[in-house]
């Protein structure tokens, strides 16, 4: 009875405790992928497209978007929520500060973006309400929030682009295009560059190996000495017995040791042990706190990048 | 000095004072773990998760029922304040038995916004929603039903309660621990 209860509790809470912690903002496993969809409304192949997106935008800019949808943000307001998920998961470089939250609530239907400080004075909080209203409202409003984000993504995307003034990849104006990744353009090079560094490694290990063996049957082709003691013997004058004439004086105690029979004996050498006596300084060990997970600016947490916000935000209009 | 020293009522006093200190220190220090030890099952830690970490779970399933109520004409909103005032409450209990009548009255509360709700139109997601808040409402609860802590608080309890624990605790003023709820 007890084990069928405990199981039930399990099952239970696999499957009704997901969208209560949606409330709590949790950890990022995989900071490859751009998009937290915890009310699950965002399609494989669009996380999949974004994420390559983001990558290369990573690569390029420094800067990250990301995209988060959640049931409901609980107690918290929607921008409450965005700003702790923003710093907790550090999104965007840590030095620029240059990344982009839109936090998606299904449930209470609204939705809400933060920037990062680094970028706040060129995407303002007016700029970015404009851009949320072009490309998302719409969509979110029919409900198709797998449209809504990509259409923002991409226009933030677009944005970093002309920001940065760099040429980012992968926007042709067909959104199901799929986006050249980062660093494979000049594949022959890349491949020269990567397999020298490999034959290097393999050399290396092969010598190693060859080092290894060669001194091990070295060992084994040499015959091992034995290390035979010298061994001195003294020889005084012919005497064929020795005896030892007993005290006159009987009172005294005689205490008789056993000798051996041998004649010739090693001699024992002794020598005085050294004393390995250390003075050992008393060192002072230095604990080093771990820097706390909560930061109150900048550094990084495991995640996108390491930008912290208290920059502005934009929502969606009522 | 010296007289003082060889003053027997003096010596009297000095061994009452240590026999109670040691009764003090001898007797707070282990229920005093223990109770720690129970505690850890109430508020919880890194690695347990207590009775006040689910009764947040459903503080936050509250909060998102309300989130769906506000969107309907049709509930009264003393109904959703007096909710949220039920779930703060529960928030900043901090005894068990303050944090059993909190909860008790969230979820007399919770119960009467969610017939609401069933008796007014809502969209699919939000009937949806209806359910599964629900759902994961009853099982947070089912979770601190099962909780270790009532068991924990009845072993210090029990042991508070056995000769010569039950003298000697009165002196330390070591009181029994409360229960979350009936213990049956």
């Amino acid at each position: 009875m007890k084990r069928l209860t405990a199981a039930l509790i399990s099952l239970l809470m696999i499957f009704s405790l997901g969208s209560a912690f949606a409330a709590m903002i949790p950890e990022i496993e995989n900071d490859k992928n751009c998009v937290v969809d915890m009310a699950d409304v965002i399609s494989q192949e669009t996380e999949d497209y974004l994420s390559a997106l983001n990558m290369y935008l990573e690569y390029e800019t420094g800067a990250s978007i990301v995209i988060a949808t959640v049931d409901f943000t609980g107690s918290r307001t929607l921008s409450e929520y965005a700003y702790e998920a923003f710093n907790k998961w550090g999104v965007g470089d840590a030095d620029k500060d240059n990344g982009l939250l839109l936090l998606m609530s299904v449930g209470d239907e609204d939705y809400w973006a933060v920037q990062g400080k680094g970028i706040e004075k060129d995407l303002t909080s007016a700029e970015l309400d404009q851009m949320l209203y072009d490309y998302l409202d719409n969509d979110f409003a029919k409900e198709d929030y797998d449209s809504g984000a990509k259409n923002f993504y991409l226009a933030a995307y677009e944005w970093f682009g002309d920001h940065y003034d760099v040429e980012l990849q992968g926007v042709t104006g067909n959104v199901t295009t799929n986006p050249i990744e980062p660093g494979y353009e000049d594949n022959d090079d890349d491949e020269k560059g990567f397999g020298m560094g490999k034959i290097l490694m393999w050399v290396a290990i092969i010598a190693i190996v060859v080092i290894v063996i060669a001194a091990s049957t070295d060992n084994k082709s040499t015959p091992q000495r034995t290390y035979r003691p010298r061994v001195h013997t003294r020889r005084g004058p012919h005497t064929s017995t020795f005896r030892r004439t007993p005290p006159t004086n009987t009172s005294s105690r005689r205490t008789t040791v056993s000798r051996p029979t041998k004649t010739s004996s090693a001699t024992r050498r002794t020598t005085s042990g050294r004393s390995s006596s250390r003075s050992t300084s008393s060192r002072s060990t230095t604990t080093r706190s771990s820097s706390s997970s909560s930061r109150s600016s900048g550094g990084r947490s495991g995640g996108f990048g390491g930008g912290s916000s208290r920059g502005g935000g934009a929502g969606r209009r009522k | 000095m010296k007289n003082i020293l060889k003053n027997k009522a003096f010596a009297a006093a000095v061994c009452a004072v240590l026999i109670f200190m040691g009764i003090f220190a001898g007797v707070r220090r282990p229920f005093g773990n223990m109770k720690d030890e129970a505690l850890v099952y109430f508020h919880g830690n890194d690695e347990v998760i207590g009775i006040k970490d689910d009764l947040d779970v459903k503080v936050e399933t509250a909060y998102s029922l309300m989130s769906i109520a506000n969107k309907y004409d049709g509930i009264e909103d003393d109904l959703i304040t007096d909710l949220e005032k039920a779930c703060i409450d529960v928030r900043e209990s901090d005894s068990p038995e303050e944090a059993f009548e909190a909860n008790a009255d969230m979820d007399r509360l919770y119960g009467k916004l969610k017939e609401s709700l069933d008796g007014i139109r809502l969209s699919e997601k939000d009937k949806n929603y209806n359910y599964s808040l629900l759902a994961q409402y009853n099982s947070a609860d089912m979770i601190i039903l099962n909780s270790e802590y009532n068991v924990c608080a009845k072993k210090v309890n029990d042991a508070l309660s056995k000769f010569p624990a039950n003298i000697l605790s009165k002196v330390a003023f070591v009181g029994k621990m409360e229960y979350y709820g009936e213990v049956k």
